[in-house]
């Protein structure tokens, strides 16, 4: 215990002690009438079996529950290590301010009527917020189901009924969801091991229970519901080293258009885009869930089963269809089907009938019994090519499935490899399953889906073995930049001129296109002379945004003749697509040779600030929407995963006897890329289009940037 | 005492913006200034008496207790017009000219504004030629800065005014604009005799809006943060997309107002997170109170309107742009153009007044 102190933050500390495992609760708000919440919270603190000191506060009852009940917060006699608070949200900041008075560490807000409801709730939400930090209190809620802690045990809310005792740890932004997933848990003998509703995290976040669970030894997975995050970039990091003590499963609700603008409105926040969940949980190892059945389906074999240590997967079953479909979906969740070795199909053919397989699916026959499970089950574990094995069951007329569920149980219990079931059915498996699973082995009714599962949980083998890798701190000029972007601030303008977008890359020490703008013919000679020839002009006009539909890109200027001529013709060109358009003048640029296109940016999400994105460039761009994002700070192993998650790698790897591309050039733009926007929290926005890519050492060159600045 | 008339060639050119600059620049050097507009165009009621919107805000601007029937004599509007068709207006020159002896009293300088145009008011004898000659005013041609047209109509307009030609303001000439209006096109002016007082550059904050004066426009209702109600929006965008697209757009914009329905909380917020002066939520929707929270908390007003979200479009795009100056941000940056830009000093040795400061 004194070591895990050691390593817990103040917060984390006081969370446990306070929120986890207080020693006295005050109820206040407590009720003596059965329709109330005030009733039912303290009627399941009590029923929940907890052991702490309970002190109802009601200052119009003596007696409630058979419990004293207190008249005010300074009737109690010694202030409680937690306080539930359930009275009108209009009371709430006074009911603090009496508990911070009294010293009083944690309290949650179950009452509603705050942020949610209306400007008058936003306030008292913050006063009530105000006045928990000026005596040193904590704050869960307001608007939350409660919280629980099946190991105290403490149901410090409004849902009925505890979850069993377990190892998940739940943290939901939905009280309604934290209801049903309990509802489900005590159906499927699922064990939590504290319950924890954020409702309109006012005080404490997502980040701080997080951190929290991550402590806690009791827990042994972390699952979230989410539909937005309070500050994105703390919970980057806060969930970066939680993910290295134990599995985080993530599940994010509000991804499309529909679902982002349902989630807008419930939270108040805009959600993070799509691309930024996807780089947060690759960059911070956790494992999203593409739907609540699969939160819970990866939570609860995670924190029963052991996580696989290689891709290895033997199939046990007693039909021939089922364990196709399992090998169907090995492959693509990322598992290979292990090589059965001769010394365990020996084994299992001295016991066999002949008929069976003693390959991978291992096919023991439909009319095998439980002995014929235990046999095989046995040998695939014992066999060292084997990580995890997946038994199937199909309730046909021999099939002994209460027994088969015994032998496996009795099996598990002595090996440290994965093993999950998939007896299938609902009617005549349904006791036999709940045995399983309450001995900890998950079931998972339809094979295909339980391929998957062991698949993500051998991803979660993979992320503890990636080496960890930091950002890289390049020489640059930052304080040239500080001092660009500030004289537009100035002005009130955001968007960056051509010529200052180069500097800001030089600043940073990214390879550009030399590049001028000229306000007339004069001078647009003489900047071509001092680049030399060939050049490209580009008409300079705020109003026009496509210059190739006006006649404003010229390629391949050679000579200074050359250059005259197409002036003339393309101011006259742009006068008549857009008579209005304001011109500055022509953009020359040293014209560079041909390569690989790529794209590369910067855009700041509303809730995890600066992501780095690359891409396929090119014509093709719109089509094939060959992009992948991050989330900066960027590290080197990261730069190089990324560009290689991209389906144009190969392109970049050399096709058919082509030379491969500078790769390291590329890395190296992106990490300084990273590095420009985490310096510069104000550039909202960046797209270097193209970035030529030349072959292995020859480097890259950037043609065409263009920046946004904003708060 | 001389006056100045100050005409455009077209409307929406600045003609008030510059007169209250002017004279409250004027008013600084020591001079007592008047101001009439013989011919308006958009009538107003205060006090039971009609007088031009323009000639009002002028007067109010400048707290001048003139009355306003000598300030805004005539209008030309649709219903005035056929009515000077059918019978005739009387004598406009005679009651302009004693309306301005009346004005002028103690006065060193009058700024008479002109119609829309300089042949606007011809039906009442009160076109700018007809005006100078009876008011015996120099004409300031303010001239909205076209790169291929103002050399043109600076050429004619000092043919057509003959010796009543006083010089040329321009007016809304892009920075980078601003070297060439000062060098080739002033000297080039000079050697054909006349006299380029300077330049005002095109400004984005002249052009915008209040949200107090949007808000009034669409007869809409400010929900939040009223006290920013003062603030400038210069531009409008409409969000019907995606939060992610909605995003990358807005955040192009500054000081913008985003019109969007009333149910589109993502929109809404990606609106608030970037740099926005105002949310109009159209069809007569409320926002959700926590988006309503949002924005009272960094103090963006939303106003909800009864109209449609097209509708509301064409309304707010005709706003925008076809401002009045009726801001006290407005005028201070004006008279900061006026100082930095004009040469007032020649402007006023042209009329005379130089011995006076």
């Amino acid at each position: 215990m004194a070591a895990r102190s050691s390593r817990s933050s103040d917060k984390t500390h006081k969370i446990r002690e306070s929120f986890f495992e207080p020693r006295s609760l005050a109820v206040i708000g407590a009720s003596s009438h059965p329709d109330k919440v005030g009733y039912a919270v303290l009627a399941n603190i009590v029923k929940s079996g907890y052991q702490g000191a309970i002190y109802p506060v009601n200052p119009k009852a003596h007696e409630i529950q058979d419990i004293k009940c207190y008249h005010d917060v300074h009737d109690i006699p010694d202030p409680p290590d937690l306080a539930i608070i359930i009275v009108p949200a209009i009371h709430v900041p006074e009911v603090v301010k009496e508990l911070a008075d009294r010293k009083v560490p944690g309290a949650v807000i179950i009452s509603a009527g705050f942020k949610e409801a209306s400007l008058e709730g936003r306030r008292l939400e913050k006063e009530a917020v105000r006045l928990a930090h000026e005596g040193g209190m904590r704050l869960l809620g307001p608007n939350c189901l409660g919280i629980m802690n099946t190991a105290l045990p403490l149901n410090a809310s409004f849902t009925r009924k505890l979850p069993p005792k377990g190892s998940i740890g739940v943290i939901s932004q939905s009280g309604a969801i934290c209801t049903s997933l309990i509802d489900w848990a005590r159906a499927e003998a699922v064990g939590f091991s504290k319950v924890i509703s954020l409702g309109n995290s006012g005080d404490l976040v997502e980040s701080d229970f997080l951190e929290a669970l991550a402590d806690d030894d009791e827990t042994r997975v972390i699952s979230m519901y989410i539909e937005g995050v309070s500050d994105g970039q703390r919970f980057f990091r806060v969930l970066k080293k939680a993910t290295r003590v134990k599995p985080v499963v993530f599940f994010k609700a509000g991804i499309t258009q529909a679902g982002a603008q349902a989630a807008s409105s419930h939270t108040g926040a805009l959600a993070g885009s799509e691309s930024a969940y996807k780089a947060l949980c690759t960059q911070a190892s956790a494992l999203r869930a593409s739907s609540v059945e699969e939160l819970m389906e990866l939570s609860r074999t995670l924190s029963t089963q052991p996580v696989p240590k290689g891709p290895r997967v033997a199939i046990v079953t007693n039909a021939g269809g089922p364990g196709i479909i399992a090998s169907d979906s090995c492959e693509a969740a990322g598992l290979v089907l292990a090589q059965i070795s001769a010394q365990s199909a020996e084994k299992m053919r001295r016991y066999l009938p002949p008929a069976a397989s003693m390959h991978n699916p291992v096919d023991i026959l439909g009319d095998a019994d439980a002995l014929r499970y235990a046999i095989a089950v046995e040998a695939v574990l014992d066999d060292p090519g084997v990580d995890a094995v997946l038994v199937i069951l199909t309730p046909q007329a021999m099939t002994e499935i209460y027994r088969t569920a015994d032998e496996i149980i009795h099996i598990a219990r002595s090996t440290e490899k994965t093993i999950v079931c998939s007896f299938m059915g609902a009617g005549s498996v349904q006791a036999p399953v709940n045995r399983l699973q309450k001995e900890g082995i998950p079931n998972i009714p339809y094979p295909d889906r339980a391929m998957l599962v062991i698949g993500r949980m051998f991803e979660r083998q993979l992320e503890l073995k990636k080496p960890d890798s930091r950002a890289l701190d390049f020489k640059v000029d930052e304080e040239g930049v500080k001092r660009i972007f500030e004289s537009y601030k100035s002005r009130d303008e955001i968007q960056v001129e051509a010529e200052d977008c180069r500097a800001v890359l030089g600043a940073y020490g990214i390879p550009y296109a030399l590049y001028r703008t000229a306000a007339d013919l004069p001078t647009a000679k003489k900047v071509a002379a001092e680049m030399g020839y060939p050049v490209v002009m580009k008409i300079v006009s705020p109003q026009i945004l496509h210059k190739t539909d006006v006649g404003g890109v010229v390629l391949g200027i050679k000579s200074a003749r050359a250059l005259a001529t197409t002036y003339e013709d393309m101011m006259a060109n742009v006068r008549r697509h857009m008579p209005g358009a304001e011109i500055y003048g022509v953009g020359i640029q040293k014209m560079v040779p041909e390569g690989r296109e790529l794209i590369l940016g910067i855009v700041k999400d509303p809730q995890f600030g600066p992501m780095v994105m690359v891409g396929l460039g090119g014509i093709y761009v719109e089509a094939f929407k060959d992009v992948v994002f991050r989330l900066a700070p960027l590290t080197p192993a990261e730069a190089a995963r990324m560009l290689r998650e991209l389906h144009a790698y190969s392109l970049l790897e050399g096709l058919r006897g082509e030379k491969p591309s500078d790769v390291e050039a590329v890395e190296d733009v992106l990490l300084r890329a990273s590095q420009l926007a985490v310096d510069h929290p104000v550039l909202a926005e960046m797209d270097m289009n193209p970035l030529m890519v030349y072959n292995a050492s020859i480097g890259c060159t950037v043609v065409d940037v263009r920046m946004t600045l904003g708060g | 005492m001389s006056s100045v008339l100050v005409v455009s060639s077209e409307r929406y050119s600045g003609k008030s913006s510059l007169v209250v600059g002017l004279a409250l620049e004027l008013r600084d050097r020591g001079f007592k200034v008047g101001y009439m507009k013989p011919v308006g165009a958009y009538p107003i009621r205060i006090n039971n008496q009609k007088v031009d919107e323009d000639a009002y805000f002028v007067s109010e601007a400048l707290g001048l207790k003139d009355p306003l029937s000598d300030v805004s004599p005539y209008f030309l509007t649709w219903d005035t017009l056929t009515r000077y068709m059918r019978k005739s207006p009387g004598n406009p020159q005679a009651k302009v000219e004693a309306s301005l002896k009346r004005l002028s009293e103690g006065k060193d300088v009058m700024l008479i504004e002109g119609a829309q145009n300089f042949l606007h008011g011809r039906i009442l004898n009160l076109s700018a030629l007809e005006l100078a000659d009876v008011l015996q005013a120099k004409v300031l041609l303010l001239d909205t800065f076209n790169e291929e047209l103002s050399v043109d109509r600076i050429l004619s307009a000092k043919d057509f005014f003959g010796k009543w030609f006083l010089g040329v303001v321009l007016n809304w000439v892009p920075p980078r604009r601003m070297e060439f209006t000062k060098n080739l096109l002033g000297r080039y002016a000079q050697s054909q005799g006349i006299k380029v007082f300077g330049s005002i550059p095109a400004d984005r904050v002249l052009r915008s809006i209040t949200v107090n004066d949007l808000a009034e426009g669409l007869n809409g209702k400010i929900i939040c943060a009223q006290d920013k109600g003062d603030e400038l929006i210069e531009s409008m965008m409409v969000g019907a997309m995606g939060q992610e697209q909605a995003l990358r757009l807005f955040r192009k914009q500054a000081n913008k107002v985003v019109i969007t329905g009333g149910d589109r909380s993502d929109i809404q917020l990606a609106a608030l997170e970037t740099p926005t002066k105002s949310l109009i939520l159209t069809g007569g929707h409320r926002p959700s109170p926590l988006v309503l929270g949002q924005a009272e908390e960094i103090g963006v007003p939303i106003i909800i309107v009864d109209y449609d979200t097209a509708s509301t479009v064409e309304m707010v795009e005709a706003a925008i742009g076809h401002q009045k100056v009726h801001s006290p941000k407005k005028i201070e940056r004006i008279r900061g153009f006026i100082r930095e830009g004009l040469d007032l000093d020649l402007m006023l040795e042209e009329i005379g007044m130089h011995m006076m400061r």
